[in-house]
């Protein structure tokens, strides 16, 4: 094989050897980003169960305020609470993917049906006028549903930080690994590609230290020196044609010496 | 190329340089010749001492690898 495909073939096994441990990192690397991805949207899970409860206490207080004479500020908290519930509910659609927190959303789902009809169930009263035993008796019930509400979120919250700490921890593992493998793979590298470009200087330097040991002898008049090299690269070439002047030395030498 | 053009390369394959001095030698030596007179009907008695001549000097490989690509001239 020629000398210069030698030389690729070493540089093509470096060059393999690199790409191999990018490869690993970079799967390491990849696996920390699903973590993070995982912790994001835990995040967001948190942020919508927690905007839920802070709907359901919205509405209450807005009820509340109607009931006691602040129609307008009532009006407005029932309606940025019932918007707040409806964004939540939404997000929480869109973001959860696990059976089990889904299970919970319907749930909170229905509690949220509750709430609203209790809620309303007290607008409605208080418009009529009805005698304040009976509205103060429907808050009480809107409040227990309103924590009942809070209760079922709070799980979908617990469970979200759960996950957001499992992530959190899956990632520093990756990380810890990624900088194991990367250290690793760097020192392995390192080491293949010195013992490749050692091997491959060893093997084009051996015969032609080889070949300067026969000339070296051919020229202090050993004309019976042997050249022991069998390469197949021009450094073959090289030494076939320096057998082939050893030869003609021998055959002069004996030529001469009939004469 | 002429015959004695021929089996001086052959030889040279192997002698180098020396291949016509080598092939000169054999002619005159053992076959009375000149090398440029040399025909196909010589060329058993050449490819014979030139074999002799190489194994001395050289080894028996490389004496029958010019025994026998002097032969194949024959043929040729």
């Amino acid at each position: 094989m020629k000398i210069k495909y030698k030389l690729f073939i070493s540089y093509l096994l470096i060059v393999a050897v690199f790409v191999l441990a990018g490869f690993l990192i970079n799967t390491n690397v990849a696996n920390i980003g699903g973590a993070n991805k995982d912790v994001a949207a835990n995040i967001i899970i948190d942020n919508h169960a927690k905007n839920y409860e802070k709907g359901g206490s919205y509405l209450q207080t807005g009820v509340y305020l109607y009931v006691h004479d602040n129609k307008e500020m009532g009006r407005q908290h029932i309606s940025e609470g019932t918007e707040l519930m409806r964004t939540s509910r939404n997000g929480l659609k869109n973001s959860l993917t696990d059976p089990a927190m889904l299970a919970d959303l319907a749930e909170i789902e229905r509690l949220e049906d509750r709430v609203l009809e209790a809620s309303n169930n007290i607008v409605k009263a208080a418009d009529k006028k009805e005698s304040a035993a009976l509205i103060e008796q429907n808050l009480a019930t809107l409040q227990g549903r309103v924590v009942a509400l809070n209760l079922k979120s709070s799980v979908l919250v617990d469970k979200a930080r759960e996950n957001m700490e499992s992530s959190i921890e899956r990632s520093k593992t990756y990380g810890d690994t990624a900088i194991k493998i990367t250290s690793y793979a760097s020192f392995a590298s390192v080491v293949i590609s010195l013992l490749v470009a050692f091997v491959m200087a060893s093997l084009l330097t051996k015969p032609l230290r080889l070949l300067t040991e026969t000339a070296n002898k051919v020229s202090k008049g050993d004309i019976h020196a042997k050249v022991e090299v069998s390469s197949k690269d021009e450094i073959g070439d090289l030494a076939e044609s320096f057998k082939r002047m050893i030869n003609a030395f021998k055959i002069m030498d004996a030529l001469s010496r009939e004469k | 190329m002429t015959l004695n053009e021929t089996v001086i390369n052959i030889l040279a394959e192997d002698l180098g340089p020396s291949a016509k001095s080598f092939f000169a030698r054999q002619c005159k030596a053992h076959l009375n010749k000149e090398p440029e007179s040399i025909t196909k009907q010589d060329l058993d008695e050449l490819a014979k001492w030139c074999h002799n001549g190489v194994k001395l000097i050289l080894g028996d490989d490389i004496a029958d690898k010019v025994n026998k690509k002097i032969l194949s001239l024959k043929s040729q």
